[in-house]
């Protein structure tokens, strides 16, 4: 089946010759078998909401797309699980989940279209990790079919399973290197009974530290901790210029709640946070909505940068350094730090990414990712990913044994 | 240690003297006396000697050890503690076995960032021991934690009673350092919790040994909840606790634990521990939910109407911190307990979806009463992973053979009800020809194919885990006379 062949987002075109949309899962494991056979690339496509997300691709190929796999497989409410095909976008999958009170508390922007298999495959997670745990915490069974069109599952259905390996964990963040995810049951949550947020501005580094710290051991159990910087959050911070604002979700009962706030308000200015106030109803659901959305915005450059918890506050002062203007929103219990530049600084991204922030964030154990640039053409694994987290040798290995002929994603992934 | 009095193995004498310079002769067992120890885990139908045992206290020593194996071609394994309960540290085939129990610091406790780093050999509850007073804890709380050790955990993604709220092994590691079945050293993942690349400490986790030797993990600590309810409740009917279980859940309620022990596991826990259990109920529920003090009444009353509702003759609270401690400790200890109750008995650990314990319960009676072998219960029942208990008389080789059926009959029902063959205890030897029954044949060549790519040479953990990996020698003669719950 030939389609519009511009797979593309805002800054990134696929070399795609042939769009292939199957039904089945069958359908799709014979066009893989097909692509191995004549050695043609395969782009597997979700909502392509992130087809920038990645090193630029090696050859032209078969773009195949999920679309037409986006069935609910198996839901027993009550049991807290969905089975889904992977192609289900994540607003439908949450409309499902919210007529029955339940929730896949992931944060994932641009929902109408983002895919769950997109969002397993790219591991995207949202501010509420903190609270909730991110992608391979609610992934428990998932199906692939993987370089040679072999359909293969790990895990299953239950929510407790040592079965085989685990290859929940390995397909997720593997950016479809490994395989083509076509299904997938993940564990849910009861949607609380009720959320606010508490905003108060902190007035410098040493107080959202010492402000961080205590959120992390706070009895009120925060479902999120942001730290926020730039003219984006000024309807819910004010206009306190080149202030840094710290944000936290509160989410529990009515009860839960009451408590809650009057007791973090009360915490926050014994650590020199003074003036919070409690934010609820409609403008919380939009300063969420809009932290969600945040590293998806359109924009010049966004880089993420993953250290512990620590490392936050330090690599936003030096985002502040390289950029006043920047805009940030960190999520700082997890050390997870998304900085927006209106425009590249001096230095270019290899100048951001691996001269200035890269050593820094290596100092908290973590790394910078390149989300969104101009030219994704222009990354390389260093600019693109920062430091790996395995050696190449293993990762080319697991690679070869999915993937033999390499027609997965080429060039796209971490494999040297 | 006799390393060097006699040296009756069967592997080269050359690769002996190697291991011997390697570790030191205070490292190295080769004396068949010393190595029987060895010759199972907490899985004691299969026995397999290993020809030589090493006690590495470096991971550098670990790599020389793999290294001279490879040399010689003789196969090699890990093990911690030896609780497995599945043969996951059988040394099928002999070879050398690696014992990490010699690496037991606890290298690194950092509070700002969540985290510590800790050697294989790390007993599970002395990291929790250590973090006493700092407001953290390390949340799998495996049943045989006084004994297991983390390295071990890691290698069989080991469960407990919290890890219905808390998660189980897997969701608390964030990095491994290894040495690979050639004898590199690597580490994947490290204190942060985002991977670059692969997630390949997640994939290590649950593995079995098989991937590669585990030698440094970097742990989550999880921060202690403000306030904490434990009760118990108390059913004339299994029928009704099981409802209450399918209930609770169903009702959106996530407790940190629940558990049910059936009435037979219950007489022989009093007769332990003098714990009060009432004697002539036919089931207790464990219910326990922690959080916030604020909500937690609440969340108390509403789960005491839930099993009111379905018919609970009581439901009491813990009254104290103490009273709670003692109502885990009888929980986690069922395990020597239930030795008053038969001279053999044998364990299943198969899952259910958890609203589907009570039809599974049904299912194991009519199990137990068609082989005619009684089967009493304990079951982590929040997460619907069962521990059917059988007892009976080992000597006796019908009975012996019926508790094998029953016991398979089991686990095929577990598979039929959408489940697993196992929730915590792992494949090992004892599973493995489940395998071809949860899994295709493509699952199963794409496992093999992964297996490949971290041990090429099949010299790590043979014949574990994968019917794949080569014929698995090992025929089920008897079952298991250890069980742990």
């Amino acid at each position: 089946m030939i389609k519009d062949k511009n797979v593309t987002d805002s800054t990134y075109q696929l070399p795609i010759s042939q769009m292939l949309e199957p039904t089945a899962v069958t359908e799709l494991a014979d066009f893989v078998r097909q692509a191995s056979d004549s050695s043609t690339a395969v782009y597997p496509l979700g909502g392509q909401t992130a087809v920038h997300y990645g090193l630029e691709a090696t050859q032209e190929g078969w773009g195949i797309s999920t679309s037409k796999l986006n069935e609910v497989v198996d839901f027993p409410v009550k049991d807290l699980t969905i089975t889904v095909q992977t192609g289900i976008s994540m607003k439908s999958l949450n409309e499902v989940l919210v007529r029955e009170g339940l929730m896949l508390p992931l944060d994932v922007p641009k929902q109408s279209t983002a895919t769950l298999g997109g969002v397993i495959a790219t591991n995207t997670n949202g501010p509420r990790r903190f609270g909730y745990g991110t992608v391979r915490d609610y992934v428990i069974g998932i199906e692939a079919v993987n370089g040679k069109g072999q359909v293969f599952h790990g895990g299953g259905r239950v929510v407790k399973n040592v079965a085989g390996y685990d290859f929940c964990k390995l397909l997720t963040g593997s950016l479809g290197t490994l395989g083509v995810i076509t299904q997938a049951t993940v564990k849910l949550k009861p949607i609380p009974e009720d959320s606010v947020t508490v905003i108060v501005p902190v007035g410098n580094p040493d107080i959202a530290e010492s402000c961080v710290a205590m959120l992390l051991e706070s009895p009120t159990v925060p479902a999120a901790i942001e730290l926020l910087y730039g003219n984006a959050w000024e309807p819910w911070t004010g206009n306190v210029k080149g202030e840094l604002t710290l944000a936290i979700q509160l989410a529990g009962t009515a009860v839960e709640m009451a408590w809650g706030q009057q007791r973090l308000i009360h915490d926050l200015k014994a650590e020199g946070a003074s003036g919070a106030t409690v934010i609820s109803g409609e403008r919380h659901t939009q300063l969420w909505k809009s932290i969600q959305e945040f590293p998806a915005d359109e924009r010049e450059l966004t880089v993420q940068i993953k250290t512990v918890s620590s490392g936050a506050i330090p690599i936003i002062e030096k985002c502040r350094q390289l950029a006043p203007d920047c805009t940030i929103q960190s999520d700082a219990g997890n050390g997870v730090v998304t900085v927006g530049f209106a425009e590249i600084p001096d230095g270019g991204i290899a100048g951001v990414v691996v001269t200035e922030l890269g050593p820094l964030a290596t100092s908290f154990h973590g790394h910078v990712e390149t989300l969104k640039c101009p030219n994704p053409a222009d990354l390389t694994i260093g600019t693109m990913w920062g430091n790996l987290s395995a050696p190449n040798w293993l990762q080319r290995r697991i690679k070869d044994q999915f993937d033999p002929q390499g027609i997965l994603n080429p060039g796209r992934f971490v494999y040297q | 240690m006799h390393g060097s009095a006699d040296l009756e193995t069967t592997i080269p004498v050359a690769l002996v003297h190697e291991l011997q310079k390697i570790i030191g002769t205070d490292g190295v067992l080769t004396a068949h006396s010393d190595r029987m120890v060895y010759e199972c885990d907490g899985f004691t139908i299969d026995k397999s000697c290993p020809d030589v045992v090493v006690f590495p206290t470096t991971t550098k020593q670990i790599a020389a050890v793999i290294k001279a194996c490879n040399r010689y071609e003789v196969p090699f394994l890990p093990r911690g503690a030896g609780t497995s309960l599945a043969g996951g540290t059988l040394p099928v085939g002999g070879g050398v076995m690696l014992v990490l129990t010699r690496m037991k610091e606890i290298e690194e406790i950092n509070l700002r960032d969540r985290y510590a780093v800790v050697q294989p050999g790390v007993v599970n509850i002395r990291l929790t021991q250590a973090l006493a007073g700092t407001g953290y804890h390390y949340a799998p709380d495996p049943s045989s934690q006084g004994a297991c050790t983390i390295g071990g955990n890691v290698a069989t993604n080991s469960g407990g009673p919290h890890t219905l709220k808390y998660g189980v092994t897997v969701n608390h590691v964030l990095g491994v350092e290894a040495v690979s079945s050639e004898g590199e050293i690597f580490r994947v993942g490290g204190p942060h919790a985002d991977p670059a690349g692969l997630d390949i400490a997640g994939v290590m986790v649950g593995s079995e040994g098989t991937l590669a030797v585990v030698t440094r993990v970097w742990v989550r600590l999880t921060r202690n909840p403000e306030g904490v309810r434990t009760m118990l409740g108390v059913f004339d009917s299994v029928d009704d606790a099981t409802n209450a279980i399918s209930a609770i859940i169903g009702a959106g309620i996530i407790p940190a634990a629940l558990e049910m022990v059936d009435h037979d596991i219950m007489v022989a826990l009093e007769e332990a521990f003098q714990f009060g259990f009432p004697l002539d109920a036919e089931a207790i529920l464990i219910i326990e939910v922690d959080g916030i003090e604020a909500g937690l009444d609440a969340q108390r009353d509403q789960i005491i109407d839930i099993c009111q509702s379905v018919g609970a003759r009581e439901v009491r609270q813990a009254e104290n911190e103490q009273h709670r401690q003692q109502l885990w400790k009888a929980r986690k200890q069922a395990f020597g307990a239930i030795g008053r109750l038969a001279s053999s008995l044998v364990t299943q650990d198969g899952v259910v979806p958890r609203t589907q314990i009570p039809q599974m319960y049904k299912k194991i009676m009519e199990i137990g009463k068609k082989y005619d072998i009684r089967i009493v219960n304990v079951f982590h029942a929040g997460d619907g992973n069962i521990h059917p208990v059988m007892l009976f008389d080992e000597r006796d080789p019908s009975q012996t053979e019926r508790v094998l059926q029953a016991g398979g009959e089991i686990l095929q029902a577990c598979l039929d009800a959408g489940g697993s063959v196992t929730g915590e205890h792992g494949i090992g030897v004892e599973k493995v020809q489940f395998m071809k029954q949860m899994f295709s044949e493509d699952d199963l060549d794409v496992m093999s194919a992964l297996r490949t790519a971290f041990n090429p040479n099949n010299r790590l953990s043979p014949d574990k885990m994968l019917p794949t990996a080569g014929a698995c020698g090992v025929e089920r003669k008897a079952p298991s006379k250890m069980v742990a719950m």
